[in-house]
Order: structure tokens, then sequence, then C-alpha cells
């Protein structure tokens, strides 16, 4: 199939119709960055799909400029349209369209969703659903386009999805042909094996060299099928890990450092909860549990010391004064005692008590007749007498008074302060040393507290760190998730590595288990001695070596495949690399999954090789795939690629396009911004005519209209426009 | 050389197989002419590619009047019946033998 001509209308960018014409060859769409070049590759993946779902029919399929031109209530049409031609030269067209209207109210609504295609036989043109041309007819089934159109360079490496290799085996290879035949004769070569055995035991059960070579037989078959089991489950582990692998391969240098960079927040985060914990803030408690409060009362102390001493040497003083006077008191009571004991005293109640009341109220003694004033000897003589005769008659009360002697200092409060004086004296040599020990406690808490916000300043910066380089992953898997699985990543190579081992091994092993089954089967079909037996035995050997054959001819047959992919892939890289190193594609199949690696003369494989020789080993596979199609289905397709060669050096994507031109035989239709060169002056870019001089093939040159508004889409319309050279 | 030739063409030419039944198969250019071989052998693996292509293509035909996916593999009782077939054939040359 060729396309000859593709319209597109009212998509996206591309306001009315817009037309491209095509030969056979190389096709060049030139456009830069946001002149509808993806947009060109959409319109035609779009109009090819045979899928149907709301995507086929949405809004966003719609130019903003025809919408926004539409009076309310008018109708437009967005529509892709494809001419080709079959490998008989018969046209053939495919349109996709929708109509789009715009509702009263200024909404869109879309219907009339068509999806047809054209025969064109003998000058006249019949309608048929688009389906019957591109998939019944194969002029561009799903499964092929999936291999003929490419966005971008990523996409260009079509063995990145494991689907692939069993998709081209099923459809450019023999390899699946086998598989009923082989699952026949291997359920033949069981059946035969029972039969064999069932006979044998049937006629010689005393056959004991049989029996013995039948248990043996049995016992390696089961080693067989565990080993097969083995493979299968070793498989699995390295596909699962590959895939697991290679999702974040990419990554893997920035999940190492970040890991690293984690592991250093890790101890840093210990350092500062043992800081934290080292840290003794509870000055509160201190106040009162170790005596701060009394810091300050230093001085307050050593007056209030002061001023104890000299109040209890007051005390001392005035009590000695005290303590003089009461003796002097005492002597004199004594000598005036003395002095009563030495006269002749009257009895108590002489006078009567009476009489003595009288004479002390009258302030005159009636003894003698004589006036006794208040205060005078005699009156003082009057009321002691009168006191004495009382106290005869109430003894108790006279032992009382006499009893009841004042202390000078009652409550000895200025001994008590005096003695607190003199223990808190004890305190101040603390207390003095308190400033000193409230200062270090203040300056460890500081440091410590400095070294704790050093390492959350550190934490911080790593945390910030860590942020910026999971938001530049390079694969788009988060990778923030695959920290706390580090262990775990580093595991998946060994897991790999180890399951890449036992299957090189088990590939060795399984032909020589099968090598030594068949030799005792071998050996125990001479034992057999029934006829029936012996008859089983030739038929399990006839199955078992045909299962053999087809097995062989299956794996030769994939490896035919592969090396013929290859021989195709590597002449399309030498004429894609005509004066460039290429080294040769290498196209094998490991563990299930195809490798492409380039290496070179020496057999050294090519590590790491330039993005512009990884894109042409790529597209060189591709085209040898197409080379497949086209032998396999008597058909070509062509290849459409948009922007495969964004990677490329300066003038290495020219050298491309000339021999993708010139030395490829096959349509290809490349939407890319090769040739053009920005024109400082004007900042526009514009087409280097000098260098598309050397390429002669259709040439579009695809941009924005002028005048367009920077934040309006309704304002944006590509221009296409065919550029002779 | 269609699809069955050359799958015919593949097996018969393993080395294994030609050694221990003793043909050349380069006598044998397509299936057709290994369905007229005179070799027991030969002849019985003609017969089970042909089967097999047989009944899965019946089976397809079958699948899609029933608007159903192509079928890709043997049933068991297909696959039971193409045994007995292949034993029995074999069996009568085997016991002159």
């Amino acid at each position: 199939m060729v396309i000859k001509r593709i319209l597109i209308k009212n998509f996206r960018s591309y306001y009315g119709e817009k037309i491209f014409e095509f030969s056979t060859h190389l096709n060049l769409i030139l456009g830069s960055n946001g002149d509808g070049k993806t947009t060109f590759f959409d319109a035609v993946n779009w109009a090819f799909a045979t899928t149907e779902n709301d995507s086929m029919r949405s809004t966003t399929l719609v130019s903003a400029k025809m919408f926004s031109e539409l009076a309310p209530g008018s109708t437009g049409e967005v529509k892709v349209s494809i001419d080709m031609v079959n490998k008989d030269n018969q046209s053939r067209c495919v349109e996709k369209s929708f109509s789009v209207t715009k509702e009263l109210d200024g909404r869109m609504h879309i219907d009339n969703y068509s999806f047809v295609g054209y025969i064109t036989t003998s000058g006249s043109r019949r309608s048929v659903p688009a389906r019957d041309i591109l998939e019944k007819e194969g002029l561009f089934p799903a499964v092929i386009k999936k291999y003929c159109l490419f966005k971008g360079e990523s996409e260009l490496n079509v063995f990145n999805n494991k689907s692939t290799l069993k998709e081209l085996i099923n459809l450019y290879s023999d390899v699946k042909d086998f598989d009923p035949f082989k699952d026949f004769t291997a359920s033949a070569v069981e059946n035969a094996s029972k039969a064999k055995i069932a006979a044998e035991k049937k006629q010689n059960t005393n056959n004991d060299a049989a029996a013995r070579l039948g248990a043996q037989i049995e016992t390696q078959k089961t080693l067989l099928q565990s080993m097969i089991e083995r493979e299968k489950e070793c498989k699995i582990t390295y596909d699962t890990t590959e895939d697991k692998i290679k999702a974040i391969e990419s990554d893997l240098d920035t999940i190492e450092l970040v890991n690293n960079i984690q592991g250093e927040i890790n101890v840093l985060s210990s350092e500062r909860d043992n800081l934290s914990a080292s840290l003794d803030e509870q000055y509160s408690i201190k106040l009162l549990d170790d005596l701060w409060i009394l810091y300050g009362f230093q001085p307050i102390l050593e007056e209030y010391s002061k001023k104890t001493a000299a109040l209890s040497q007051e005390r001392q003083k005035l009590l000695n004064k005290h303590l003089t006077e009461q003796a002097k008191r005492a002597a004199k009571v004594e000598v005036q005692k003395e002095l009563e004991d030495e006269l002749e005293k009257l009895p108590w109640f002489i006078p009567n008590i009476e009489t003595m009341k009288q004479m002390v109220e009258a302030h005159r003694c009636k003894v003698c007749n004589t006036p006794a004033p208040e205060g005078s000897d005699a009156y003082v003589f009057m009321k002691k007498r009168l006191d004495e005769a009382l106290a005869h008659l109430n003894p108790e009360v006279t032992t009382k008074e006499e009893e009841t002697e004042q202390e000078l200092f009652e409550n000895n409060y200025i001994d008590e302060i005096y003695k607190m004086s003199i223990s808190l004296y004890d305190y101040g040599d603390n207390i003095a040393q308190l400033g000193k020990t409230i200062k270090e406690k203040f300056s460890d808490n500081a440091e410590i507290q400095s070294a704790i916000n050093e390492r959350l300043e550190k934490i911080q910066l790593m945390q910030n760190k860590i942020a910026e380089i999971v938001a530049q992953s390079a694969s788009g898997e988060d990778v923030s998730a695959y920290l706390s699985l580090w262990t775990n990543i580093k595991n998946w190579y060994k897991n790999k590595e180890d399951a890449a081992l036992d299957l090189k091994d088990l590939a060795k092993q399984i032909p020589e288990k099968k090598r030594e089954i068949e030799e005792l089967e071998e050996k125990y079909n001479k034992t057999m001695t029934s006829v029936q037996g012996k008859i089983y035995a030739r038929l399990y050997t006839f199955f078992n070596i045909l299962n053999r054959s087809i097995e062989r001819a299956e794996a030769s047959s994939f490896n035919d495949f592969l090396n013929r992919l290859q021989d195709e892939a590597n002449k399309y890289l030498a004429l894609l690399n005509v004066d460039d190193f290429t080294g040769e594609i290498h196209i094998f199949s490991e563990s299930g999954n195809v490798k492409l690696y380039l290496f070179d003369n020496n057999n050294k494989r090519i590590e790491r090789p330039n993005t512009s020789l990884e894109t042409t080993m790529h597209i060189s596979v591709l085209l040898a795939i197409s080379e497949l199609t086209k032998e396999n289905r008597d058909n070509e397709y062509p290849l459409i690629f948009d922007a495969p060669t964004s990677t490329f050096d300066e003038g290495k994507d020219r050298n491309f396009y000339e021999c993708l031109n010139s030395r490829v035989d096959k349509q290809c239709i490349v939407v890319t911004k090769s040739y053009l060169t920005r024109n400082d002056d004007t900042g526009t870019f514009e087409v280097n005519e000098k260098e598309l001089a050397g390429i002669k093939c259709p040439v579009y040159r695809i941009s924005k209209r002028e005048g367009f508004n920077k934040k309006d889409l309704s304002t944006i319309e590509t221009i296409v426009t065919p550029y002779s050279n | 050389m269609n699809k069955l030739d050359n799958i015919f063409k593949k097996v018969i030419s393993d080395a294994t197989l030609r050694e221990q039944y003793n043909y050349d198969p380069e006598e044998y250019r397509n299936l057709s002419q290994g369905l007229q071989s005179q070799n027991l052998y030969v002849k019985c693996i003609a017969e089970i590619i042909q089967s097999i292509d047989k009944t899965i293509e019946l089976d397809k035909a079958n699948s899609i009047g029933r608007n159903v996916g192509s079928p890709c593999a043997l049933s068991d009782s297909a696959k039971t019946a193409l045994y007995k077939k292949i034993v029995t054939e074999l069996q009568r040359e085997l016991i002159i033998m």
C-alpha cells in the first residue's frame, strides 16, 4: 500500500482543508515547535484507527479557529481523508469525519461520526465500511500499523514491548505453525509410554531388569519435569526482575544517591534525637529542687547573717541586763525577807481582812491612825498584808502568782533566726556556686541546641536535595516509592543474575536429561519380552523422536527468523550510515525476550552507542520488519515517523534523510524540524534551501499563520506550503 | 512451497529421525510426496501433518460460523483419534516385522 494523498480538515490546528501529496519514497514535512507536526501524525493515526471509542469523536480534535468562527446554530466538519493505492495499484480511500455544531448557548455538539472506505474501480467509486478495506482487504491492518507509525524516538525500539516478538513471529514466521504438531506428538509420547508399560506388565511381571529400568525412567522423568518447572520459574523470575529493573534503570543511580542521602539523614536524625534527650531544660523544676531560686540571694543572706548576729548580740545584752536586775531584785527580796523574819510578825488574820480592806480603801492605818496615801510605804504595807491574808484564804492563787516569772524572750525567735542564719551560712557557699552551675547548664544547653539546629539544617538541606533529585526522575517513575525498596532493588540484580545462570545451566541440563531418559528407554525396550510390549516400545520411540524433531525444527525456524531479521536490519544499518561507524546489529533471544545489541568486528558489544546510532539501529530494524512484511504478505506499507531524529547531531540527520531517500526503496513520511534554521533577525525558522537542495523528494513546510495571539487558541492555524526543491 | 510442505520438509530433514528410519529427505519435495511414501514412518509423519491441519482448518471454519475465536490447538478427542489412527497403521506393519 502507498499513501497518495492526505486531506486534513479542521483537525486541531489544521483549519480549513489542508492537502499533502506523497511520493513512493521519502516525503518530508518540515515544521518547528508548535507548527503542527505532531497534529499531522495524530490526524493520520486517527484516520487509520479502527477502534471505536469516545476519543474518536472528542471535542479536543476540533479546530478552535473553525469553531470560533461558527455562527450559533451552524455546523462545521472535522475530517481526515487518506487516498491510497493497493498492491494491485487500485485506488482506495478511507475517510473519517464528524460534524460539529455550535449550539445557541455556545456549546459544542458533535454528531454524524462516520468512518467510511471507498473503492474506485473503472472510474466508479463505491463506499464500503472502512474496516473492510483496512482489515479484510489488508490495506493497513492494525497489527501492521503498529509497526509503521512511530511518534518520537522512544517508540522506535519496538522490542521494548514484550508482545512484539510474539506478534512478529505470528505475523512473519512459521514458528507458531509447529505448535499443534508438537502438542500432538507430546500427547502421543505420553500415551505410547503408558501403553508400553501396561503391555509389559501384563505379559511379564517377573522381568526384574525391565522393572528396574522402568523405575529408573520414571525417576528420571520426574527429575526432568522438575527441571522444566524450574526453568519456567526461572524465566518468570528473570522476566519480572528485568521488568522491574527496566522500569527504574535510568533512575538507578538517582535512587542509590537518594538512598545514600537518606542514610545520612537517618544518622543525623539519630544524633538529633540523642542530643534532644541530653537537653536538660526543666528550669522551673530546678528553681526549687536545685535551689536555683536562691541565685542572687547571696548579698541578702550576708545581710541577713549580719543582722541576725547583731540582733543576737543585742538580745544577749538585754538578757544580761535583765538577769542582773532580776538578781538584784531577788537579793532585795531576800534581804527584805531576812529582815522580816527577824521581826515579830503579826498573825496573818490581825487585823482581820475586813479591817484591812477598809484601811486600804480609806488610805489610813487604823492601828496607828496615820494616813497612808496610795504608793506610800504604809499603803504598800497595808496592801501586802491584805494580799497575804487573802493568800492564806486562797493558797493556789498565791502559789501561781509566785511561780509566774515572765521570761524576757518568751518565744526565743531571735535564737531561732540566728540558728537559721548559721545553717544558711552553709548554703552560702552552694549559692555562690549556683551562678556558675546555672551558667554552665545554659551554656551546655545552648551548645546542644546549636548542635540540634545544625543537624536539623543539614536534614532540611538533604531533604530538599532529595526532593530535587526525585523531581528529575528520568524514567518518570516515582523514585521516592523505590527508596524503601532499595535492599530489594539490589536483590533484583542478584535474582536476575541467578535466574540467568540457572536458565543457562538448565538449558544444558534438560537436553542431557532427555538424552539420559532416551538411553534408558532404549535399554528398557531391549528388555521387553512380550510382542505387544515391543510394538509399543517402537511406537513410543517413533513418537518420541518425532516430538524431538518437531522441537528442533521449531527452534531452527525461530533462529532463522531472528537471523533473517538481523540480516535485513544490518543491510539497512549499512545503508543509513554510509560514512560512519555502525558496528553490527545482533538480534537474539534471551529468556524469551528479544535483545538488540551492536557489536564491533571483534565481537565486542558496544555498550552505549550514541543516540543517533541507536536511533538508526532501531529504524533499521523497523525497515527490516517492513521488508519481512513485504515478503510474507506480498504487500508493502509506508513508514510514518514523527520527529525520529530529534536528538541527532546537526548534519547527521540530513545524512540520514539523504540515505533514506536515495538508498531505501520504501515509502517513508517523516515529520521533522530538520532543515530548518533560525533567522536571528526575525526570530523565525526558515528552510535551509542550500542543504535541502541535496535531497530530491516532496517537501512540505508547515507553519503557524502569522499574527496569531499567543494566548488564544482560536487564532492558531497551521498553513501547509509545498516546497519545491 | 506452502506452509505444510515447509513443516513437513523441516521435520523429515531432522538427522535423528532420518537415521532412525533410514530414508533420504531429498526424495520428498512436498507433503503429497510424503503421503505416497513407501517408508511407513515418513508416510505417518505426512499423515499427522495433514490430519492436524485439516482438523484445525475445519474447526476454524466452524468457529467463524459460530462467531467465536479461532482455535489454535487440537482438542483432546481429536488428538486421541489421530493417535489411535497412527498407532493402528504402525502396529499393522510392526506386527509383520
